[in-house]
């Protein structure tokens, strides 16, 4: 047998043999020297960033510190004022009996729906009774001052300007890599639109015209010095969740989510060498991107915890995770379903590889479709036009969908309107009525408001046709208008950025957009006073609810598709020497055929998370290990003093222990990537 | 001029001085990505990718630290990246977003030997970590520790991973090419 030290010596002469034979092609400079663009930060400005970024940490520790202590303030006084109008057998009407798995008790749901599910769907056990919590119902919402704001203030600063012009360069530029001399009035406007919409935030016309000025007269070198009041939003901040002291407000009540878009435009930002928006990231987005591995679900919802000390703080703060799976349903058991795509065909679509990546992702959608299903085509720009009725010839529809052109304004609100026109005309009572919208979310025609939509949409979504929305285009997208229509179509709103992406959402998760298996789901804790201290729930800050529209069927929650699953993380500081009782969690859904309530509940006991972080889970530490990914990347006051880098090496270490990682191994690449670059890093 | 000057000229903007540094690490990054990804039209994507982000990243590298081994690990940390997407059969637009391929001229030059072929059929019998590391050690000439850094792993671990792969090698060698043991043993 040849000892390992011949072996070695042979592998080094045949690398090295490699070496001699492996040359870069001879033109790869000629490739690359066109596509450098202007160096992006100069060394300068950068010591200034490292300033100001200090200050604004050191500025938002002050608003945590001060915001948490007012707020437990606004929580006792509220609490005091709800303990008198809310008795304590608030829960009496819970009865045990075993269903799933042992911990999980069944509760008897003696209130059913005040909604059904569809509008021929009536059955006897709807009667509509008084919400238990009706007593409540008009207190002010206790955590509505809660949340803590980041600085309403973007900065538009050169770095960001820098980049959109390396963005514009090869579109209005001879192919050039330099800034021309003169620029035009609509250049400049162009590269203000994108550096705009790169920073997350959007601007006054007064700022703007401001801006494009500097930019015709070469004097842009300077606009970090522009700090510009948040006004209309492309990505809408809400804010970061405080810690919550369980003596004044016990309870934590969030609607299930399971949007994922939020990772998937930040992931398009990583991939680019820059970091993503702040107000971009939502932290119950990043995590639910990627697949859980909790057991299979036996009831439509089932819920599983696991928990561990953090490793992002040193004062004891525990972890838990909160993980629901949906019970699966085999892509050939599904409903037949009658899908309306809306796309938009706008002018802004043939920027970059739009309209293909669109193509890309309904012909891989009518792959997966089969006998019983049928498609419809709108398409809009300036106008709606109904290309193709509602069919089950799906060739047809193919080639419908490959001549597509993008052409003229966007008029979101006709595209939709005739889409739904077409689901209503095609309404199966049997079958699964969708309208897909799929869009760059830039509506600058019609009602661009999304309120002025909202309401029409939610009206389908109760008589049983759903939305859901497909974002397309790094660049101006709309973020608040796509999950805005999703939310009210009780559908789920992704974002496609590569083809692989598009084939995902579009191919992979079908079943699970088509097939819900629970509607208006929502999650409630409620931690006991003698063993929590405090809790904060991470994430989720735009599906917070009331405790008491926990039981409140006719509000709005989560739709949860076949083979879905939803994690909530929650920082938990706990008592000295706590009972082993820490609370409770319960889950609560509609089903979506006939509307009954169903509720679920199981204690959560300090033995669960009790250990170390290095001894749970690789996918509980993967999981903690995005979240405070996110955390960093909105810039949460909780994690100032975090080091990305401890945050990036937890990941690793998680990623080596799972599995056949790889989406997750991504993340870690792209992390790794940003931190050679020097953009993500705390100092 | 030295390196770090060098440097310092990229992060002025000095697109000569990056060209230089192209020049000097081009074939050992090409190398690398094609012997991790196999495929010399992704090895191309990979490297272009991994020297604009080198170019934009350049003012906060830290002037006379290891150039090289910061340059391999963005273009590891591509590689990885890419793989999962690629991992998605290859689709029209992706086929449509590469350059026409040049001609497949150093695949077939390389493995003129039966033994280099049998080396190289027995490397793509590894699991992408280990062949990672190997290639870093033998081909790229890193040091355990810069393999450490690069991989984000423990140096015990580029240690075992390396001695592992070396052994799963030779037991490949074993079952499939008892020649090559033969001459090895020579």
């Amino acid at each position: 047998m040849a000892p390992d030290r011949s072996l070695e010596s042979e592998m080094s002469r045949w690398f090295s043999d490699q070496r001699n034979d492996l040359k870069a092609p001879p033109d790869l400079w000629e490739e690359l020297e066109p596509r450098l663009g202007p160096q992006d930060v100069a060394p300068a400005w950068q010591r200034l960033f490292g300033f100001r970024w200090a200050v604004r940490r050191l500025t938002m520790r002050i608003a945590a510190t001060a915001a948490v202590l007012g707020l437990f303030a606004v929580v006792a006084v509220i609490y005091v004022a709800l303990s008198e109008t809310t008795s304590d057998d608030r829960f009496a009407s819970q009865s045990e009996s075993t269903i799933g798995q042992e911990q999980w008790r069944g509760i008897e749901t003696d209130q059913p729906s005040a909604q059904t599910a569809r509008p021929t769907a009536t059955t006897s056990a709807t009667t509509v009774a008084p919400p238990v919590f009706a007593a409540t119902a008009t207190a002010a919402p206790a955590s509505a001052g809660g949340l803590l704001p980041i600085p309403p203030v973007a900065v538009l600063d050169s770095r960001t300007t820098v980049a959109a012009i390396g963005d514009v360069l090869p579109i209005i530029g001879p192919g050039g890599s330099q800034l021309p001399s003169q620029i035009t009035r609509e250049q400049a406007q162009e590269i203000v639109t994108l550096a705009v919409s790169s920073s997350g935030y959007g601007i006054t016309p007064d700022q703007q015209e401001e801006i494009v000025v500097r930019l015709m007269n070469g004097d842009w070198s300077d606009l970090q010095d522009a700090e510009i009041p948040l006004d209309l939003t492309f990505f809408q901040n809400y804010g970061v969740n405080p810690f919550v002291d369980v003596s004044a407000e016990p309870i934590s009540t969030f609607s299930m989510d399971v949007d994922t878009a939020s990772y998937t435009v930040g992931r398009g930002y990583l991939d680019s060498g820059r970091i993503p928006p702040p107000a971009s990231v939502r932290v119950e987005e990043y995590i639910n991107y990627f697949d859980q591995d909790y057991p299979p679900a036996i009831d439509a919802l089932d819920g599983h915890i696991e928990g561990a000390l953090s490793p992002y703080s040193d004062d004891g703060t525990y972890l838990l995770r909160v993980g629901v799976s949906a019970i699966d349903v085999d892509p050939f058991e599904r409903r037949s379903a009658n899908i309306v795509l809306v796309i938009d065909t706008s002018g802004s679509m043939s920027q970059g590889n739009r309209i293909s990546l669109v193509q890309q992702g309904i012909f891989t959608l009518l792959d997966s479709l089969r006998e019983g299903d049928t498609v419809g085509v709108v398409t809009y720009s300036t106008q709606a036009m109904t290309q193709l009725r509602p069919t089950g010839d799906l060739n047809e529809a193919r080639s419908v969908v490959s001549r597509l052109h993008p052409d003229g304004s966007t008029n979101a609100q006709a595209g939709l309107r005739l889409g739904f026109t077409l689901a209503e005309e095609n309404f199966a009572d049997d079958k699964s009525n969708h309208v897909i919208l799929l869009s760059d979310g830039v509506a600058n025609v019609g009602t661009t408001e999304p309120g002025g939509l909202l309401d029409d949409i939610s009206e389908f979504a109760r008589d049983g046709i759903f939305l859901s929305t497909v974002g397309v285009g790094l660049g101006n997208f709309n973020d608040v208008l796509l999950e805005q229509l999703a939310n009210r179509g009780d559908g789920s709103y992704a974002y496609i950025d590569t083809a692989a992406e598009a084939r995902k959402v579009l191919g992979t998760d079908i079943t699970g957009l088509l097939e819900i298996v629970a509607r208006d789901a929502k999650v409630q804790l409620e931690f006991d006073e003698a063993a929590v201290e405090s809790y904060r729930l991470v994430g989720y800050e735009n599906r917070s609810l009331e405790t008491e529209q926990f039981r409140d069927d006719s509000i709005d929650a989560g739709e949860i598709g076949a083979g879905h699953t939803v994690t909530a993380m929650y920082e938990l500081k706990l008592k000295d020497g706590a009972a082993d009782d820490l609370g409770v969690v319960r889950l609560r859904w509609l089903d979506p055929e006939t509307g009954a309530a169903f509720e679920k509940e199981r204690d959560i006991s300090f033995s669960e998370v009790d250990r170390p972080f290095e001894s749970a889970s690789p996918r509980f530490r993967f999981t903690s290990s995005v979240m405070a990914v996110a955390e960093i990347l909105r810039r949460s006051p909780f994690f100032v003093e975090v080091d990305p880098l401890h945050v990036v090496s937890t990941l690793a270490a998680a990623v080596a222990d799972l599995e056949s990682p790889s989406e997750e191994r991504e993340l870690l690449s792209l992390l790794n990537t940003a931190i050679e670059l020097g953009v993500l890093s705390n100092d | 001029m030295d390196e770090t000057d060098v440097v310092i000229e990229c992060q002025q903007g000095n697109r000569d001085a990056f060209r230089y540094i192209v020049e000097t690490y081009g074939d050992t990054l090409f190398g690398t990505a094609f012997l991790m990804t196999r495929d010399r039209a992704a090895a191309e994507d990979i490297v272009q990718s991994s020297l604009l982000l080198a170019w934009k990243g350049i003012p906060r590298f830290k002037a006379g630290t290891n150039l090289k081994a910061w340059l391999v690990r963005i273009l590891v940390n591509q590689v990885m990246s890419q793989r999962r997407r690629k991992q998605h059969s290859q689709s029209p637009l992706d086929a449509a977003a590469t350059r026409p391929a040049t001609t497949v001229d150093g695949l077939e030059a390389v493995l003129e030997s039966e033994r280099q072929q049998e080396i190289q059929a027995a490397l793509y019998t590894l699991d992408d970590r280990t062949r990672e590391a190997i290639v870093l050690r033998y081909f790229a000439e890193m040091s355990i520790k810069e393999i450490a850094q690069t991989l984000k792993w423990a140096e015990g671990t580029v240690k075992s991973r390396i001695h592992r792969g070396l052994a799963s090698l030779r037991t490949h060698f074993d079952a499939t090419a008892p020649s090559l043991v033969m001459a090895l043993e020579e």
